[in-house]
């Protein structure tokens, strides 16, 4: 049994969590039923964790791409009142926000996933390479690639023409 | 939307990216800590078993160790005086017994000599006991060990026109000057 609390800080974990499954699914309630599913697999086996394996953070992204895979899995219900997780209330931001969501939901889903470990889970180069068993420079690689991507979406009228379509065919992985 | 990023082309992908990082509502939040903080905390293992367990070993092995020592000593020290006991037995009891046997055998055979040459001719049972004829030409003088002629005595026996020294018993030298006339007891070992 490990000796070390992987939920011994709760609060940062949640935060980070919630916006890696947040840029990964695009809808709110999605994201907040697979955080939720999270960090009721990571209360279950938390003692299970091996701090020598990595940090708390990574040992939890695992458990949420499991949860997200899953989730691609099961027939998904699109409700009339869904909204975009990567967005707020504040008015003056929305239709950044709206754009936003969904260039990345045009991403492909290997660059949604390097996006959302690095600037959603904030993960380092490094950390990255070990959730997702890579090497450190075949991460920078990768992610300048999907930054590049991103921002030639942002720049394109397609965004609102394709984005609809490709973001439920993506969004099952 | 293109008014949107014609806006914010200048702005970094990165800044913008966490500048909408999206973060969970307030309700999911507080849901979600609650059931972590109300789930019991993973227990440590004790470790202070550890310690205890190593000292206990030690202890153990220093007890071991001491009474190896106390007992390889004690053994040592037994098998020295057991050493020094087996010499001193060695050096005392094998020089006491052969005096003894030695004058006991002397004793024995001066016994024995004695009673056969009381009733025979004392100078052939002796020159017979030493391998000789009985006439007592033979030479017996050569015959010069100190053990073998400690209870015996010197006579001066005729034989061949010559005087021979020869070592009998006393009751055999008795006999030779008895019955050889020519026989003498010998001067400072000489004939």
């Amino acid at each position: 049994m490990s000796p070390v609390d992987p939920l011994a800080r709760p609060e940062e974990l949640l935060r980070r969590v919630y916006a890696y499954v947040a840029y990964r699914v695009h809808d709110r309630n999605e994201a907040e039923d697979i955080t939720g599913e999270t960090f009721v697999r990571a209360v279950r086996y938390r003692d299970r964790y091996d701090s020598r394996q990595g940090e708390p953070i990574a040992w939890l992204l695992g458990i949420a791409r499991r949860c997200i895979y899953d989730a691609s899995l099961r027939p998904r219900q699109v409700s009339a009142d869904s909204e975009p997780a990567v967005g707020g209330d504040l008015e003056g931001e929305v239709v950044s926000r709206v754009t936003l969501a969904s260039a990345l939901t045009a991403l492909s889903p290997s660059d949604r996933d390097l996006i959302a470990l690095r600037y959603g889970a904030d993960l380092s180069t490094r950390e990255i390479a070990g959730v997702l068993e890579m090497r450190p420079g075949s991460v920078d690689v990768a992610l300048s690639r999907a930054r590049s991507r991103l921002k030639e979406l942002l720049e394109s009228d397609l965004i609102h023409e394709q984005a609809p379509a490709r973001k439920i065919a993506d969004e099952r992985l | 939307m293109a008014r949107f990023w014609q806006r914010g082309k200048d702005r970094p992908i990165e800044q913008l990216l966490r500048a909408n990082r999206p973060e969970p509502r307030d309700e999911f939040a507080a849901s979600v800590l609650s059931q972590v903080t109300d789930a019991p905390a993973p227990v440590a293992p004790r470790r202070t078993g550890s310690p205890r367990r190593f000292a206990l070993a030690l202890a153990l092995t220093v007890v071991a160790l001491g009474l190896a020592g106390v007992l390889g000593g004690i053994t040592a020290a037994t098998a020295g005086l057991g050493g020094i006991a087996h010499v001193a037995t060695k050096a005392v009891t094998p020089s006491h017994t052969q005096s003894t046997t030695v004058k006991t055998t002397s004793s024995k055979n001066e016994t024995n000599k004695g009673g056969k040459s009381g009733d025979n001719n004392g100078d052939k049972d002796d020159l017979s006991q030493k391998g000789h004829d009985n006439d007592g030409d033979d030479d017996d003088s050569g015959d010069h060990d100190g053990d073998h002629h400690q209870y015996k005595v010197g006579v001066c026996h005729w034989a061949n026109h010559k005087y021979v020294l020869i070592f009998v018993s006393p009751q055999g030298a008795a006999n030779h000057l008895k019955h050889h006339s020519q026989d003498k007891l010998p001067v400072n070992g000489h004939c």
